[in-house]
């Protein structure tokens, strides 16, 4: 049986990798918006306002 | 002179952006740094009402996190104030204040009703609560959404806690500012994942998706 901590870092771990993982599933799966990559080509990749 | 001339030729709504570099990435980095801390806030939070029993004692009676969840309840009083100023040492009690004991005795009645009886699972409903605003804060993911949260929890512990004795209520009330300023400003846009996110859920929205809409408000 695990320490209720180790569960605790495990859940929260989890939840990083979940969010990593969704967040790679989006970028693959869609292609942005033609004005935001322009936004972010005028702007040197560094827009602040997506 | 020569930035000044630039920046009178940019449209109106620029002039609240980044005119340098520099400036870029001190904004970026102070963002960076307020989003973190409150999330690393709810991240010390969590280890001492770790799941199953909450720090609990004595069937949920005693201990931990249904000590606060008493102390909020208990401690509720018509008179409760908050933002005390009291500017005549001489005076007793404060000058300025805002009453809060209509919404101390609400929250009292919720915890009562609600927190207090089903405590052996509305537990988790705050661990995950505060798991979530560390995640989202830390990460920049779903920032609007995890400042949101923070907003609410916060509101809750200061409409709780912060009138309590062995409280200083600026403690919470800060703790609200930050989520405020973090729920206006999605710092997730900044640093996080949400730079990645935001313009594939514009894409979708322009693609008429209602779900690309939605998550679009989130972020």
């Amino acid at each position: 049986m695990l320490a209720p901590e180790t569960i605790a870092l495990l859940v929260l771990l989890g939840g990083v990798v979940a969010a990593v993982v969704f967040t790679i599933v989006i970028v693959v799966t869609v292609k942005p918006s033609n004005a935001e990559q322009e936004e972010n080509e005028r702007e040197g990749g560094s827009s602040q306002r997506t | 002179m020569a930035e000044t001339n630039s920046a009178n030729t940019r449209e109106p709504g620029e002039g609240i952006y980044a005119s340098s570099r520099l400036e870029r990435g001190l904004i970026v980095f102070t963002i960076a740094v307020a989003s973190i801390g409150l999330g690393y806030l709810f991240f010390t939070q969590l280890w001492w009402k770790l799941p199953p029993d909450f720090g609990c004692r004595e069937d949920f009676t005693r201990g931990g996190l249904c000590i606060f969840i008493e102390r909020s309840a208990a401690e509720a009083d018509a008179g409760d104030k908050l933002l005390k100023a009291n500017i005549i040492r001489s005076r007793s009690g404060p000058e300025l204040s805002v009453p809060i004991g209509w919404a101390t005795q609400l929250n009292a009645t919720f915890i009562e009703t609600i927190v207090q009886p089903n405590i052996r699972w509305f537990g988790y409903v705050i661990w995950g609560t505060e798991a979530f605003i560390f995640l989202s804060m830390c990460l920049g993911f779903f920032s609007r959404l995890g400042a949101l949260v923070a907003v609410g929890m916060g509101t809750q512990l200061m409409i709780g806690l912060a009138h309590t004795s062995e409280e200083w209520e600026w403690s919470y009330i800060l703790l609200v500012l930050l989520a405020v300023a973090m729920f206006g400003i999605a710092p997730g846009r900044y640093f996080g994942l949400d730079r990645l996110l935001r313009p594939r859920f514009k894409a979708m929205r322009e693609r008429g998706s209602l779900v690309g809409r939605f998550l679009l408000l989130l972020t």
